[in-house]
C-alpha cells in the first residue's frame, strides 16, 4: 500500500515538473495556449509554464527552410508544354499566424508557388521563359507575398532550377541555332570576298592613275626640255650669225682701212689661181687677156675710188 | 544496502541524465533525491517521509525557477535579421502605387512593400512597419 502511494507521488511530481520547465532552443518558438486560447509565445531560453492550464500547441522552426516542388508541366503562351523545376526558400516569421492562419503552411507554400508559377509562365512565350528567370522571380514575389502575408510565412525566394522544353522543340531550337550560325558564317565570307574585290580594284585604279600621271609629267618635262633646247640653239645660232656678220664687217672695214687696191686684188687672185691649180686633176689655162680683164676691173675700182674721192 | 545510498545513486543518475539532455527539470528532481538521501541518513526507516521531502524540495525549486528564468531572459541571444527591419533604408526596385504592391530591396533581400504615397523606382525608402511578408515604407527624405 505504502509503495503504491510512493510510486504515484513520484510519477506525478516527475510529470508536473517536466511540464513546468521548458527550455526552447534558439530559432525555435513555441505557441502556448492557456485553456485552449492563444496566450503567448515561448521564446528561446528557460520558460516556466503552469501545468495542465498552459499547453504548448506547436513548435515552429524560424530558420529558412527549403521545399522542393516536383517538376510541373506548364503551358506557355505559345502553347508549348515545358517541365519546370523549382525550389522554394521560405521562413516562418509570424508563428501565431502560421499556427492559426493556415492548417499546413508547407503544403500551402508549395501549392501557391506552383499555381502562381503556372499563371506567370502562361503569360510568357517560350523564349522569354528560358531567358527571363529574373523576371519570373520578381513577378512571383508580389503574387506570393500577397497570399502568404496572412500565413505568417515569408517566401524568401523561388528559384527556377530547370526549364525543360519538350524534346522535339529542343531539337528545333538546336537546328535554329545551327542555321543561325551558318548564316553568319556565310554572310561573313561573302563580305570578306566583297571587300577583297573592292580593295583589289581600288589598288588597280590607283596604280593606273599613278602611272598615267607619271607618263604625263614625263612627257611634259621632255617637251619643255626640247623647247628650251631649241630656243637656246636658235639663240646661239643668231648670236653666231651676228658674230660672223660683225667679224665680216670689221674685216671689210679693216681691209678698207688697210687701203685695198687692184694690185693686192690681182695678187690675191693669182694666189687663188695657184691654189686652184695645185689640185691633182686640175689644169688651169688662163687666157692672157684675163689679166687684162682683171686689170680693167682694177681700172673700174679706180674709177669708183675717184668718184668717192670727189664726193 | 542503506536507503540513503540508494537515494544518492538515484540523485547521481538523474544528474547525469540532466547533463546529457539539458531539460533542466531533472536537475531539480536530482536535488530533491539528494535531500531525500540526507533525510534517509537521519531517519533510515521513514521511507514515505523521505519521498515526500524529496518531492517537496523538487517542487519548491521548480517554483523558484521562474525568477531565474526571468533573469536569464534579460540576457541577449541571437537576433534574427528580419526583426530589425524597421527603420532600415531600402531602395525601390519596382515602383509602389498606392493600393498596389511594389518591390523594395533591403540589404540583399527583396520585399513586397506598400505605401500611402506613390514612390517611383530607385527612390530611397525607410521601413515603417513590418508584417510577415509585406513591409510598409515611406520616403526617406521625410525623416530628415
Amino acid at each position: 500500500m505504502e509503495w503504491a502511494i510512493i510510486v504515484v507521488i513520484v510519477v506525478v511530481v516527475f510529470v508536473f515538473i517536466s511540464l513546468t520547465v521548458k527550455i526552447v532552443p534558439q530559432q525555435r518558438v513555441g505557441v502556448v495556449e492557456r485553456l485552449g486560447r492563444f496566450h503567448r509565445l515561448l521564446t528561446p531560453g528557460l520558460n516556466i509554464l503552469i501545468p495542465v492550464i498552459d499547453h504548448v500547441r506547436i513548435y515552429h522552426d524560424l530558420r529558412i527552410q527549403q521545399a522542393n516542388v516536383p517538376p510541373q508541366t506548364v503551358i506557355t503562351k505559345d502553347n508549348v508544354q515545358v517541365q519546370i523545376d523549382t525550389i522554394i526558400f521560405y521562413q516562418v516569421v509570424g508563428p501565431e499566424q502560421a499556427t492559426y492562419g493556415i492548417s499546413d503552411y508547407v503544403y500551402g507554400v508549395r501549392n501557391i508557388t506552383t499555381a502562381t508559377m503556372r499563371q506567370i509562365i502562361g503569360k510568357m512565350e517560350l523564349d522569354e521563359t528560358l531567358s527571363g528567370r529574373e523576371k519570373i522571380s520578381s513577378d512571383i514575389r508580389i503574387a506570393l507575398d500577397e497570399a502568404t502575408e496572412k500565413w505568417g510565412v515569408r517566401i524568401e525566394r523561388v528559384e527556377v532550377i530547370d526549364i525543360k522544353p519538350p524534346l522535339d522543340i529542343q531539337d528545333a531550337m538546336d537546328k535554329q541555332m545551327k542555321a543561325e550560325r551558318n548564316k553568319r558564317a556565310i554572310v561573313l565570307e561573302a563580305e570578306a570576298a566583297k571587300q577583297d574585290m573592292i580593295l583589289r580594284a581600288e589598288g588597280d585604279k590607283q596604280s593606273k592613275i599613278l602611272k598615267a600621271e607619271g607618263d604625263k609629267e614625263a612627257r611634259i618635262r621632255e617637251a619643255e626640255g626640247f623647247r628650251q633646247a631649241q630656243e637656246l640653239e636658235a639663240l646661239g645660232e643668231a648670236k653666231a650669225i651676228e658674230a660672223v656678220a660683225a667679224a665680216e664687217k670689221s674685216r671689210i672695214q679693216m681691209l678698207r682701212e688697210a687701203g685695198l687696191d687692184e694690185q693686192v686684188l690681182a695678187y690675191r687672185s693669182f694666189e687663188a689661181l695657184t691654189e686652184v691649180s695645185k689640185g691633182p686633176a686640175n689644169k688651169v689655162f688662163i687666157p692672157s687677156n684675163a689679166i687684162e680683164t682683171l686689170g680693167s676691173i682694177g681700172a673700174i675700182g679706180e674709177m669708183f675710188k675717184n668718184k668717192e674721192g670727189k664726193k | 544496502m542503506h536507503t540513503w545510498v540508494i537515494w544518492l545513486i538515484a540523485a547521481g543518475i538523474l544528474l547525469v541524465l540532466e547533463m546529457m539532455t539539458l531539460t533542466f527539470y531533472l536537475l531539480w528532481i536530482s536535488v530533491g533525491a539528494g535531500a531525500a538521501a540526507l533525510v534517509a541518513w537521519i531517519a533510515p526507516d521513514a521511507f514515505l517521509l523521505q519521498v515526500i521531502t524529496g518531492c517537496v524540495i523538487a517542487l519548491v525549486l521548480t517554483a523558484f525557477t521562474k525568477p531565474l528564468a526571468k533573469r536569464l531572459r534579460a540576457s541577449k541571444g541571437y537576433e534574427d535579421a528580419g526583426t530589425e527591419l524597421v527603420g532600415k533604408q531600402g531602395v525601390v526596385v519596382e515602383a509602389i502605387e498606392p493600393g498596389q504592391y511594389g518591390i523594395v530591396k533591403i540589404g540583399g533581400d527583396t520585399w513586397s512593400a506598400t505605401s500611402t504615397q506613390q514612390i517611383g523606382k530607385d527612390e530611397l525608402v525607410r521601413v515603417m512597419k513590418r508584417g510577415s511578408s509585406i513591409i510598409e515604407v515611406e520616403r526617406w527624405e521625410e525623416f530628415i
